[in-house]
């Protein structure tokens, strides 16, 4: 039995190909008191046409992971290292910014946190996505424009009175479509949400949720959707990654990660989402984390993990493959990781 | 029958549209009915979305603002019409724990500071030993410890320390009724659990009972003994929690609590839904059932009056839908 | 009820108060050396007199129009050269100009920080009462406060000024205060806004504090970078001011202050003589004296306006 949707594509892992590659990479930001580490060295994939979601509480480093892939940090933050490339060749951290801004939004597109909140309250919507459109590739005339436009807002669901409205005259579902309608706009081949219905109404967030994943399949894209909403991933994406201070500790097919996470984190995480479907005793947990200036040598975890060992003060895990297509961080599973390397980019260590 | 703690009766508040402002008005909270016994403790959620009234009712239950019509009772007192004296008694018996676990705190003191303001205010202490101990005491609730926290300020805590403290704080004067404003939303989900296991205790412990406001029906489900859920400034349904989340009856919460997206990748939404373009917020007192636009069920008489709360068998389970008037259903 | 909890980890933290740390950002370049120049102006008044005669100050005390010690021969012939009892040189009337500026410097700074400070209680008072109590309270003190605003206010005060047969000190610092008062009043009014929203203030009401117990404990507290570099600006505002009335002729006259000073020397033509020394150090010393105000207003803004205060949760 297929069911197509989160099982992966027919290609093999060795075969399938990578839209995106983030190897390695590295975002302090500084402070008087010495620098904060946001993203600590982290490396994962996409796959062409996928939706991975990126999983995590406040403060773990996936927005900065999102600002940095498209290079939106901006100072005390700055990127420290590592690549996230492009489709195989072009990666954007080498680019200057002539060449950045050719592959923004073109290729690499950004709903960002908050994003219908920051719509230009004094513009009408459509010329919003008509300037984005107009940046990229130029002055558009005046009817080729208004025919995409009106397109785009049919491809996200919106009515096409909205044309010539102001934000504030729509609703906060409304408004976020307009949002996935301007970074849809240049045809992107990856794009990134970030928590792109956390402000929105339960109902609300449904049609959002169904509106991202229908134009992803409509564009062939590949997403990367940012969020701290388990039950909103296990809805839409194919696989999660759960991060936690600043590195992943998990990757894996979202089934699998609900039925059986392997990461103690992970599992933390699962069992903290409140059921609507049966009552149970509260699982609780202390929530103490260390200073993100002065992480503690080892595992990031250590400090809350209910199975830390010694192993986990010392040395750092690193990410793991255990079964195909899911990866660990974590020393309760050394030893087991598959022999054969079987990334495209060999980011995985061999055992 | 004893008095209730508290009663709110046929609660109305609009805002704008008076003589001298002009525009338009909302119809924030309308001809809202909730009785809080005395006793056994009780958690009462008041769930809803943005727009549902639920926030003016705990501002209006808190005395921030004052009802366009309708009373509320406290102990058979109108809380509108209270001088200082009782209205500093009123705040004894219903306390409140808000959303925001940093806006809460004072940046310039110690968070120490919002012990010492309820503790001086309420001359709950003789001498400082005596108001440390019942610091002390209240952070035990919480488990949390004073000497390690008192002195620090609030961006050295964490979110999920501060809310504790803001429940410690409540806790202080053994109130009656707390009112807690969405108190898990900003706090990290893995550390809700503690939140909501302090509630917990609170109640069956120390007889303290909760107006839970929320949006999320997935922690009310799992803490809450009654709900009133909102929809557009008036109750939808309300009754048993289990009851009414388990088999809802009103469309709207049909339709809520389907949308709620399940931690199981087996279980996906089952259809694509859609909205009517326009979602307005109630502007008049008087009109027909505010979900008329999105409603699968909806007939024509609908239209003409605001559905009464009609009862769904025998138990304190309601819906405000002509679906389950005694007509209809004969 | 089952729970389960994790093994505990106590943070280290730091347990500094906030105030104490070395990276405050009250201690900031601007502040601070704003700060050390204005003290040292102070201290003139204290430190003056030690090391000269202030009664120099006044007509006749010496003899006229000798030039400064370093400078050689003298400009013309009404002028006589220079003299070691005189080391910054004599004016028309006999008043030798260091004592001048030793006299001279504490009064003007007077005029400033009783004006200054006159101004900012009203300010505070009112801008206070506006915010917190809102309603016709406000409308009453805004619209004020917008009309004093637009008021040309040097033209008022020359005007009043001229109408007091003897300006003093006090008189000079009260009338001056007049036309303080309304800029802290509207800047400290939409502080206020802002703040009486925040939730720390809800949490005051919800535990019985009284609106006073709001105002001075709560809000205050929080806004003192702000009224301190309304101070300072004020200050800077009331000598300017007042410096541009004594110019007129309108100030004190038994007594020089600095503005007097200056109105002395155009009186006798002391620009078209060549006669620096009498209308430069007056000048000097009041750019000395807004510099270093200016210097710690901008310090204090930063401290009202943190822009990077390290990590917040």
């Amino acid at each position: 039995m297929s069911d197509t949707h989160d099982v992966l594509p027919v290609n093999q892992p060795e075969t399938r190909e990578v839209a995106l590659e983030v190897k390695d990479l590295r975002v302090h930001y500084e402070t008087p008191q010495g620098d904060v580490i946001a993203v600590n060295g982290i490396s994962f994939e996409v796959y062409q046409g996928e939706l991975i979601g990126l999983v995590g509480e406040s403060g773990c480093g996936k927005t900065t992971t999102a600002m940095a892939i498209l290079r939106l940090i901006q100072a005390p933050g700055r990127i420290v290292g590592g690549q996230t490339i492009i489709g195989g060749e072009i990666d954007l951290l080498s680019l200057n910014s002539q060449e950045l801004r050719d592959v923004r939004w073109k290729e690499v597109a950004l709903i960002p946190q908050g994003a219908m909140n920051s719509l230009n309250p004094v513009m009408r919507v459509h010329k919003q996505i008509a300037d984005a459109i107009n940046r990229h590739e130029g002055k558009q005339s005046k009817k080729a424009s208004e025919e995409r436009i009106l397109k785009l807002f049919n491809m996200v669901g919106l009515p096409s009175r909205i044309y010539n409205m102001y934000p504030h005259e729509l609703s906060g579902g409304m408004k976020q479509r307009v949002c996935i309608a301007m970074a849809i706009a240049l045809n992107p081949t990856l794009i990134i949400a970030d928590e792109p219905t956390s402000a929105l109404d339960v109902i609300v967030q449904r049609i959002v949720a169904q509106t991202l994943l229908d134009i992803k399949e409509r564009l062939g894209a590949s997403m990367i959707l940012i969020g701290h909403d388990i039950g909103l991933m296990a809805q839409l994406v194919d696989r999660i990654a759960v991060m936690y201070a600043g590195s992943i500790v998990e990757i894996a097919p979202v089934r699998t990660a609900l039925t059986d996470p392997l990461h103690p984190y992970t599992q933390l995480l699962i069992e903290s989402i409140p059921s609507i479907k049966e009552r149970k005793p509260l699982k609780i947990t202390e929530g103490l984390t260390h200073d993100l200036r002065n992480p503690p040598p080892g595992c990031v975890f250590q400090l809350r993990c209910p199975q830390v060992t010694e192993a986990c003060r010392e040395v750092v895990p690193p990410l793991q493959e255990l079964k195909p297509d899911h990866q660990v961080a974590c020393h309760l599973y050394d030893g087991q990781a598959i022999l054969q390397p079987v990334s495209l980019s060999g980011s995985y260590l061999e055992s | 029958m004893t008095q209730p703690l508290l009663q709110v009766k046929d609660a109305t508040k609009i805002f704008g549209g008076g003589f001298l402002q002009g525009g338009s008005e909302v119809v924030a909270l309308q001809n809202f009915n909730l009785t809080i016994p005395e006793k056994p403790a009780k958690i009462i959620t008041i769930a809803g979305e943005s727009g549902s009234g639920k926030s003016t009712l705990a501002n209006l239950m808190l005395g921030f603002i004052d009802l366009t019509s309708g009373e509320i009772l406290f102990r058979g007192t109108d809380i509108g019409h209270m001088n200082r004296t009782q209205k500093l008694d009123y705040r004894r018996h219903v306390q409140a724990v808000f959303q925001d676990p940093y806006a809460v705190y004072n940046p310039f003191y110690p968070v120490k500071h919002i012990f010492d303001l309820v503790i001086n205010n309420f001359k709950l202490a003789r001498n400082k030993q005596e108001a440390r101990d019942l610091i002390e005491d209240a952070l035990k609730v919480v488990g949390l410890q004073g000497e390690e926290i008192l002195h620090k300020h609030p961006h050295q805590l964490s979110g999920g320390q501060r809310q504790r403290m803001m429940v410690a704080r409540a806790y202080l004067l053994k109130p009656d009724l707390i009112v807690a404003d969405e108190p898990v939303s900003m706090v990290d989900a893995s550390l809700r659990a503690m939140i909501l296991d302090i509630m917990l205790r609170l109640r069956d412990e120390h007889n303290i009972s909760f107006l839970y406001i929320t949006h999320d029906l997935s922690t009310a489900y799992q803490v809450g003994d009654e709900i009133y859920l909102l929809y557009q400034g008036a109750i939808a349904e309300r009754g048993d929690t289990v009851g009414v989340i388990e088999y809802p009856k009103h469309p709207y919460v049909q339709q809520l609590i389907d949308s709620i997206p399940v931690p199981d990748a087996d279980q996906k939404w089952n259809e694509q839904i859609s909205l009517p373009d326009d979602e307005e917020l109630r502007t008049h007192a008087d009109s027909g059932c505010r979900f008329y636009p999105r409603c699968p069920s909806r007939m024509d008489h609908c239209l003409a009056k605001q559905p009464p709360l009609y009862q769904i068998n025998e138990s304190d389970h309601q819906a405000a839908c002509y679906l389950y008037s005694e007509s209809h259903s004969k | 009820m089952t729970t389960t909890t994790a093994p505990q980890a106590v943070p280290k933290e730091k347990t500094t108060p906030f105030v104490r740390r070395w990276d405050t950002p009250w201690l900031n370049r601007k502040l601070l050396f704003g700060l050390l120049v204005f003290l040292a102006v102070l201290s003139i008044e204290f430190v003056g007199p030690l090391f000269w005669d202030e009664k120099l100050a006044f007509i006749g005390a010496a003899p006229t129009n000798t030039v400064p010690i370093w400078v050689e021969g003298v400009p013309g012939p009404t002028f006589k050269a220079a003299n070691p009892d005189h080391p910054l040189g004599t004016e028309s009337q006999g008043r030798d100009m260091l004592a001048v500026l030793i006299v001279a410097t504490p009064r003007s700074l007077r005029v400033g920080l009783i004006g200054a400070g006159v101004g900012m209680l009203v300010g505070i008072t009112l801008g206070f009462a506006a915010g917190l109590l809102g309603g016709w309270v406000d409308s009453v003190i805004s619209t004020l406060a917008d009309v004093m605003i637009t008021i040309p206010g040097l033209a008022v005060l020359v005007v009043i000024a001229s109408y007091i047969p003897q300006v003093e000190i006090m008189s000079m610092a009260l009338i001056m205060a007049l036309f303080a008062w309304p800029l802290p009043t509207r800047l400290i009014r939409s502080q206020v806004l802002s703040m009486r929203e925040r939730g720390y203030i809800q949490m005051a009401y919800l535990s019985g504090a009284s609106t006073l117990d709001i105002m001075f404990k709560e809000i205050m507290p929080n806004l003192l970078p702000y009224l301190a570099a309304s101070f300072t600006g004020a200050v800077a505002a009331v000598i300017l001011a007042a410096t541009g009335v004594e110019t007129l002729g309108l100030g004190p006259t038994r007594i020089p202050t600095l503005g007097m000073t200056i109105n002395n020397a155009l009186s006798f033509s002391a620009i078209f003589r060549g006669m620096w020394w009498w209308w430069g150090p007056p000048i000097v010393m009041l750019v000395i004296i807004f510099i270093s105000l200016f210097l710690m207003t901008i310090g204090l803004d930063e401290v009202a306006n943190p822009r990077l205060r390290g990590l917040q949760q």
